[in-house]
């Protein structure tokens, strides 16, 4: 009874959010098309610039046929950039508990 | 006694029994968090899924994010009630997953308007406005470094199951 309260009571919170997005217009006018594509797609294609940071996922070869296999490197990409965050985060948070202890048996 | 992941012994949002011996609620708690942290950077690392895995594993992975926030709501309970008597590391902690809680819910619900192959295979065809792709990309760059922090604030308490884990392990296998 406690979890199926809990649930109802995430959900409920998660709902909210969504909400609250959606009508605050977050997604832009509704009828226009989603700029995202499975792999082959080509900005031209879209009628998109190059540049535009919407294609990070499209990752198109220039031939626009979809790549043989799985890309390892953008796995590993983000496997070091969450490390990375990770490891600075517990760089600093280290740091200022050593502070605090010292501080601590300073005042002691 | 449970420790927590500041240090404490009076219980927080994963318990752990001193010593070596691991409770099933820390169990499951570590096998889920575990869990959804894999299936956050498989999701991540589109170019490796392609889209269609992309976009069913981030619906399962949504199913399991509500489970992991329905099992710590005592914890956001009374920490949010608690907020300003706790130290700053503990509002720091509550700051930082109430923002992934708000990056990833905004994540999932664009990636639900953007999805091009789940939605439609379950027979739902929804007419999404433009800047719903802008979001789902911004709120995922900003959830990988959310989960980052997340993980990384409770690095006292990974470890601590970490070594636990290995202990049993480690006895496991002796006669």
């Amino acid at each position: 009874v406690r979890f199926v309260r809990h649930l109802v009571a995430s959900s409920l919170v998660i709902a909210f959010i969504c909400a609250v997005a959606v009508f605050a217009g977050l997604g832009g006018q509704p009828g226009k098309p989603a700029i995202f594509c499975p792999h082959g797609c080509t900005p031209q294609s879209l009628g998109l610039t190059p540049g535009d940071p919407a294609l990070r996922h499209l990752a198109a070869p220039a031939s626009g046929h979809q790549p043989p296999g799985p890309d390892y490197a953008n796995l590993a990409q983000t496997v070091v950039l969450g490390t990375a965050v990770a490891m600075l985060v517990v760089a600093v948070d280290v740091t200022a508990r050593r502070r605090r202890r010292a501080r601590r048996t300073r005042s002691t | 006694v449970t420790a927590t992941p500041d240090g404490t012994t009076s219980g927080g949002r994963w318990s752990v029994a001193p010593r070596r011996r691991l409770t099933p609620r820390a169990r499951l708690d570590i096998g889920l968090d575990a869990t959804l942290l894999a299936a956050y950077v498989l999701a991540y690392s589109f170019g490796f899924t392609g889209q269609e895995v992309h976009e069913w594993l981030s619906l399962a992975l949504a199913a399991v994010l509500i489970v992991h926030l329905t099992l710590h709501w005592d914890w956001v309970l009374r920490t949010t009630q608690r907020l300003w008597r706790r130290g700053a590391r503990r509002r720091l902690v509550w700051l930082v997953d109430l923002l992934l809680l708000v990056s990833m819910t905004l994540c999932v619900l664009s990636g639900v308007l953007v999805s091009q192959y789940a939605l439609p295979a379950l027979g739902v065809h929804l007419t999404a406005g433009s800047n719903w792709s802008h979001v789902h990309d911004l709120t995922a760059q900003l959830t990988l470094a959310l989960v980052a922090a997340h993980v990384a604030l409770s690095w006292q308490w990974v470890a601590r199951v970490g070594r636990q884990l290995a202990a049993r392990w480690s006895t496991v296998g002796r006669p």
